[in-house]
């Protein structure tokens, strides 16, 4: 099996390096049998990965030690389930993973394209093979799971408890497939420029793939919050850990292409930031790869921590450098006809003019102290004068932004809010790092330099001193203009048509602002227990939703009208004859019902501890928990304690919890095992901790509203995505389908 | 002993099967086919059916709306037109590809 194993993986490798070659041979003699040639070898690839991964399954299963990476994960004890499982809980068996869904993906992609665009398939193998060959080099050079273990245990060291849950069987894998999915649009992106011929479907392709890779990480991400949430035992699902930042960025990344792709298909613009966001994205999941396998960054889900992170490092400055190349030099193929604003030499002009005053403005700032109001007031007279002198210039950049005002403005800002969201993220999570590097370096220079600098510019040298650590409490905090940017988005974009401003958006604006000030004001002013943030933040969800459910009304209203249709109908003949649109919209009711619970359970979450002996009753909130008794058992894995509490609300028993704890026979740290009682309402979320023999007891309850909502609101993203990808059959124009009406009648 | 027999027999199946299109007579050339032209009318057919849902509910004025509905039927126009023209004329040797222009 050893032999087997090895022998497949080395062959998977000479099949990808073979066609890599076959296909250059193809490109330089035009010869298709070279490329018909190549395209068998990824067939032949990846049917070598299969049989490679189904090896190492059997031997996870059949616990055979003489496997090293069997010997690391598995043990005589553990449960079957996990045995299987245990392919995702290391380095190699995640590498071997990822090749064979890259693989089985690139395979049904030559399978579904290579007759229709056959001109771009040979720069797709190019890219999505080399991506492949790189994966298997890593996995026969540094971490092979067909290593054998010497001597041979008898024994197993057995699966890390954190990763014994049932969410560790669907949140790698899902996680790995939206990861590795996003190679397909990048290898057609690239290979559509580098084949100089754009297919007028390539931009449906790279939406269908970014839309799967999308479904699937969101999933992943969605699952893994579950994980954290049940499993770590903090009461918390989101913890801007970086390797849950590093999943959450290329999310972003792919969010922000699913909605420009729109333009790209029905406008014609951002053809560039298409092919960058798709370039992006692949990026970001090498990245966020690298920031999972090297360690180069703490975190608590790090499982598999090597060297091997800074292959994935220099393989990404890699593709960065060849997509900078090949963006760059066909960046006039990718020009587009329309442009929502073509700004002209006049408008140049005069922002130049504008970006002066505002650097003049930065400068009086740090002398103001000096001049005070007089630079304030100098600044505004400027002002006044650029625009009274460019008075004609600055009319028509007036009129021009003034289109901002509309659908595509509304994308374009969407996409702004996400790239700013992606920035601020990625760079909370590397930062960091990268000081604790620049003080390292610092700490290297000499005595006598360090000195001279603590003297000249001591807040430089303190910088370097100091270790910073950006705190969960910062992201939430600075996350907070973002959520209230895109929800006040997700509240009018539905409204907005084509090309201008129309008065339903004016007439909605007005409504939220009557509501939603008077509400905040009341509630800033400390009026009730609530805070007005959060209260802003539910009246937006709440406005978004009614945008959402009034637009759809209104067309089923259009098709009452038109074609006689009952509501029941119309509403199920638009939702069939246009997936696209109301699959993007049920996703977008699902990121609303998911802000719900986000808001709800980041603020209002409420906290209570207790030391009891068994028998005693102690109160958290509304509920008394009556600590009934305490259970002790064991399997050949663990210990278990187990607490049982009974939940009484008005003096009335309601339920009965157990939270545990494990103590695993291999592992020295005990493993939290919380107790949930939830409702569409609240979680009730019980920690534990035995403190005694005797029975007496830690208990922590956190009470957290609305977390049922955050699921279900991941539920009905992915099941939109899904909708969404559904093919459309033909659809008839609505003046088609009063003609039909009237022909019938 | 069978390992190394089904490594020898897996090896000779792959070698094979890879370099079938040299010994056979030629797979089907690589180029692009008409499929593309029926995904990008799909698309604009959908853009024009969501346009005049847009108009009827007031999203949009007649003028924008007219003029765009004129686009998007151009469009459509120009891509029915490729999609009915012929296909491109068949390579000169039979293992040379036939590039679309």
């Amino acid at each position: 099996m050893l032999l087997l194993g090895n022998f497949l993986l080395i062959a998977t490798f000479g099949l990808l390096a073979y066609c890599l070659v076959a296909t250059v041979l193809g490109l330089r003699s035009r010869d298709t049998r070279w490329w018909e040639s190549a395209i068998r070898a990824v067939y032949a690839a990846t049917a070598t990965v299969i049989a490679s991964s189904v090896i190492l399954t059997i031997a996870l299963i059949s616990r055979d030690f003489r496997f090293e990476y069997v010997a690391r994960h598995v043990s005589s004890t553990l449960p079957l389930a996990y045995c299987a499982t245990a392919f995702w809980a290391g380095q190699a068996g995640s590498l071997l993973f990822w090749l064979l869904v890259l693989l089985v993906f690139v395979a049904v992609s030559l399978r579904l394209y290579h007759r229709s665009h056959g001109e771009v398939i040979p720069y797709f193998i190019l890219f999505a093979g080399g991506s492949a060959l790189f994966f298997n080099l890593l996995l026969l050079m540094f971490t092979n799971p067909f290593a054998p273990a010497n001597p041979v245990p008898p024994d197993g060291l057995g699966m890390n408890p954190l990763l014994q849950n049932v969410m560790m069987v669907f949140h790698p894998p899902t996680l790995f497939l939206g990861y590795v999915g996003f190679t397909i649009p990048f290898a057609f992106a690239l290979g559509s420029l580098l084949a100089g011929r754009f297919a007028l479907d390539w931009i449906t392709i790279v939406r269908k793939w970014t839309l799967v890779s999308w479904i699937f990480l969101t999933v992943g991400i969605i699952l893994g919050m579950q994980w954290a949430y049940v499993e770590l035992g903090w009461g918390g699902y989101w913890g801007w850990d970086p390797v849950e930042n590093a999943s959450f960025i290329p999310w972003l990344a792919a969010t922000a292409l699913l909605h420009t792709v729109i333009l790209q298909e029905q406008k014609g613009l951002f053809k560039k930031w298409n092919v960058f966001l798709v370039v992006l994205t692949f990026l970001l999941c090498i990245f966020g790869t690298f920031i999972t396998r090297s360690g180069f960054i703490e975190s608590v889900h790090a499982f598999a921590l090597s060297d091997i992170g800074y292959y994935f490092l220099a393989f990404m400055l890699l593709v960065l450098v060849l997509c900078l190349i090949i963006l760059y030099r066909s960046r006039k193929k990718l020009t587009g006809q329309n442009h929502l604003i073509r700004l002209d030499a006049a408008d140049w002009s005069l922002l130049q003019w504008l970006l002066f005053l505002v650097a003049f403005y930065i400068v009086l700032l740090q002398i103001r102290t000096y001049y005070a109001r007089a630079a304030e007031y100098s600044v505004i007279l400027l002002l006044i004068g650029i625009l009274v002198w460019k008075r004609s210039a600055a009319a028509s950049l007036g009129r021009k932004l003034l289109r901002l005002l509309s659908r595509e403005g509304m994308f374009i800002l969407t996409n702004f809010i996400f790239m700013f969201f992606l920035l601020f993220v990625f760079w909370g999570t590397v930062y960091p790092t990268l000081h604790e590097g620049l003080m390292e370096l610092y700490a290297g220079f000499s005595g006598g330099f360090r000195e001279s600098v603590a003297q000249s510019l001591p807040g430089l040298h303190e910088f370097f001193q100091r270790k910073l650590a950006v705190s969960p409490a910062f992201f939430n905090k600075w996350v907070m203009p973002f959520a209230l940017v895109l929800l006040f988005m997700m509240v009018f974009c539905p409204l907005f048509g084509w090309r201008k401003l129309n008065r339903k958006v004016i007439y909605f604006l007005l409504a939220v602002l009557l509501v939603l000030v008077p509400l905040a004001i009341y509630t800033g002013l400390g009026v009730g227990a609530v805070s007005w943030m959060s209260v802003v933040l539910f009246g937006l969800t709440g406005f978004a939703i009614i945008a959402i459910v009034s637009d759809v009304f209104s067309a089923v209203a259009i098709r009452r009208r038109l074609a006689g249709e009952s509501w029941l109908r119309g509403a199920a003949n638009l939702f069939r004859k246009n997936k696209r649109r109301y699959g993007g919209y049920l996703s977008h009711i699902g990121v609303l019902i998911l802000i719900i619970g986000i808001i709800g359970s980041s603020f209002y979450t409420q906290e209570y501890e207790s030391e009891v002996n068994i028998g005693e009753t102690f109160i958290a909130g509304e509920w008394e928990l009556k600590y009934v008794d305490l259970q002790f058992s064991q399997d050949p894995e663990k210990s278990m304690y187990q607490a049982i509490l009974e939940v009484i609300r008005n003096g009335r028993t309601v339920g009965r919890i157990t939270p545990e704890k494990h103590l695993h026979r291999k592992f020295e740290q005990p493993m939290t095992e919380v107790s949930i009682d939830f409702n569409l309402l609240r979680d009730l979320y019980v920690i534990f901790s035995p403190v005694n023999r005797a029975g007496r007891a830690y208990f922590k309850i956190l009470v957290n509203p609305l977390v049922i909502w955050i699921w279900v609101g991941g539920l009905l993203i992915t099941l939109g995505g899904i909708y969404a990808i559904l093919p459309n059959r033909r659809r008839l124009v609505l003046s088609e389908l009063a003609a039909k009406e009237e022909h019938h009648a | 002993m069978p390992e190394v027999l089904i490594i020898l027999f897996a090896l000779l199946g792959i070698v094979y099967y890879v370099c079938q299109p040299f010994f056979g007579k030629t797979a089907a050339a690589a180029r692009s086919t008409g499929t593309e032209h029926d995904v990008a009318m799909r698309v604009l057919e959908e853009s024009l059916a969501n346009l005049e849902y847009d108009y009827r509910a007031g999203k949009i004025g007649e003028e924008d709306f007219l003029d765009m509905q004129s686009d998007l039927q151009h469009r459509l126009t120009e891509c029915r037109d490729q999609a009915r023209r012929p296909a491109a004329e068949p390579a000169k040797s039979k293992h040379r590809s036939t590039r679309t222009t």
